[in-house]
């Protein structure tokens, strides 16, 4: 008997094996399913410790929630949906630059009351407040790009504000493809290295900073301006 | 194959690269044996347009030195890319073509790792922070562990790349259609992509650059098509890291006489 002579049997896929249709409709909800999820783009590497000379000074760190956990998403309008996650990254990037910056570091598990920190000279506390991106959406255009900017906020340990200064980083990374995933990551390690790279070479120098070290006696020590 | 491009020559040492060759016999001898004569002929004459113009490339490859050079053993070099345009960016790929090839051989060069020499001198090699011209070299080295931290390295030279590839001329048509009874493609598509390249080469034991190399080279690409394409592509990337890396070799190695 052939399997042509009964239909039923012909039709009745092999045990272990799929109808193709099955196989047509699960590879069309996987890309349908892979165009609606937003594209993630979780920042991971490590950071290079800075190469300067530490300020005299003890310091006290901290990085608050919403440094710790930022994220953005962004959908880009009949483009594609994305995710951040940079939180992880940043204060991977803070720690050893600020451990390069300062002479004595220490991290707060929270921010203090004014006055609880005598043992300091001052207090940092780094925040992400604006992300940016792009990506290539032109046959000309290239490369993915990231800015981004964060802010220091400096406190003397009465909890008088020294500081509060605008960092800002931009990267870009030639893209290839539709989703450039590895470009906007690459473009926001670069973005970060550059803040990174700005604070570590002017800390000493940013007008505020350099007049309370100027009132507090500590500029005689101090060599790392970008001057 | 003799291709009429034009070649420029290079002041120091001249190059003229070589179209890649064509493998066409096996095709053009099936559509002979099966196409009628007209179809025969317009294949012939596409071909040969396409041997004239395909894979053809000029190079002009240029040195110039202001200080002697030579690289004692323990000695390293390190190539970076400039990063700091907002035009373009000299790709990473490149460098390390250019790295890859210098190190090669039994004559190559001991080579850093661009990414733990900028890794080890963070922040002072980043594309806002980095010296642009040699002059700024006293200063940086003045900066506290700078000096130390690039004896570590073993770097003698630092090789500045900057320049990039891009497609700066294009034309023609290429359709391709499939049927029941088979598919096939007509037509003729080109492009022309220049790869321009210069390094500026630092020596840090002299604290100044030594000297300069640049790379021009344009390449044509074809594809022609009567029922198969057939790619003729040129490689000006692939033929300006060549050039540059013997250029560089050269330059590096031997103690010879000065540009000016």
């Amino acid at each position: 008997m052939t399997p042509s002579s009964h239909p039923e049997v012909a039709n009745t896929p092999a045990p272990g094996s799929l109808p193709w249709s099955a196989v047509a409709i699960a590879l069309l909800l996987t890309v349908l399913a892979g165009c609606a999820s937003p594209a993630r783009v979780a920042v991971e590497t490590q950071f290079p410790t800075p190469l300067v000379e530490p300020l005299p000074l003890r310091a006290a760190v901290y990085y608050e929630a919403a440094l710790r956990d930022f994220a953005h998403s962004e959908t880009i309008p009949q483009h594609s949906q994305w995710e951040f996650e940079l939180g992880q990254a940043s204060v991977g990037l803070f720690q050893p630059l600020f451990g390069a910056l300062f002479q004595h570091v220490q991290t707060l598990d929270t921010l203090p009351e004014p006055g609880e920190l005598g043992a300091f000279d001052l207090i940092v506390a780094p925040r992400l407040e604006r992300f940016e991106f792009d990506i290539p959406r032109h046959r000309d255009s290239r490369f993915a790009e990231v800015w981004m900017q964060y802010r220091l906020y400096i406190y003397a340990p009465d909890g008088t504000a020294i500081a509060e200064w605008p960092v800002t980083g931009y990267g870009k990374s030639a893209a290839s493809g539709t989703l450039p995933r590895a470009a906007l990551h690459d473009a926001a390690v670069r973005a970060m290295r550059e803040a990174g790279a700005t604070i570590s070479v002017r800390f000493a120098s940013q007008p505020d900073v350099r007049s309370w070290l100027q009132e507090n006696s500590h500029v005689h020590s101090v060599q790392n301006g970008d001057g | 194959m003799s291709t009429p491009c034009k070649t420029a020559m290079a002041r120091r040492r001249p190059h003229r690269l070589r179209p890649p060759a064509a493998a066409l016999p096996g095709a053009a001898s099936a559509q002979l044996a099966t196409g009628s004569a007209i179809r025969v002929i317009g294949l012939l004459a596409l071909l040969a347009a396409a041997m004239v113009a395909a894979g053809c490339s000029t190079a002009q490859i240029e040195q110039l030195k202001h200080s002697r050079t030579g690289i004692a053993s323990g000695e390293r070099v390190v190539i970076l890319a400039r990063q700091h345009h907002n035009t373009h960016e000299t790709e990473l790929d490149f460098v390390d073509c250019v790295g890859n090839s210098l190190g090669r051989g039994a004559n190559g060069l001991e080579i850093a790792s661009h990414t733990d020499f900028v890794n080890g001198l963070y922040p002072w090699f980043e594309p806002a922070t980095a010296p642009l011209t040699a002059n700024e070299l006293p200063s940086l080295l003045a900066r506290p562990g700078v000096a130390e931290r690039l004896a570590e390295t073993g770097v003698r030279y630092v090789v500045w790349v900057d320049g990039m590839t891009e497609r700066v001329d294009g034309g023609g048509s290429l359709s391709c259609a499939v049927g029941p009874g088979g598919g096939g493609c007509f037509g003729l598509a080109w492009w022309e992509t220049d790869s321009r390249y210069e390094a500026a080469i630092w020596d840090l034991k002299q604290v100044g650059q030594a000297g300069m190399i640049s790379a021009d080279v344009t390449g044509r690409s074809v594809i022609p098509a009567i029922i198969v394409p057939l790619p003729f592509i040129a490689r000006p990337q692939a033929n300006a890291c060549r050039g540059l890396a013997q250029q560089l070799q050269e330059f590096l190695v031997v103690e010879d006489q000065l540009s000016r």
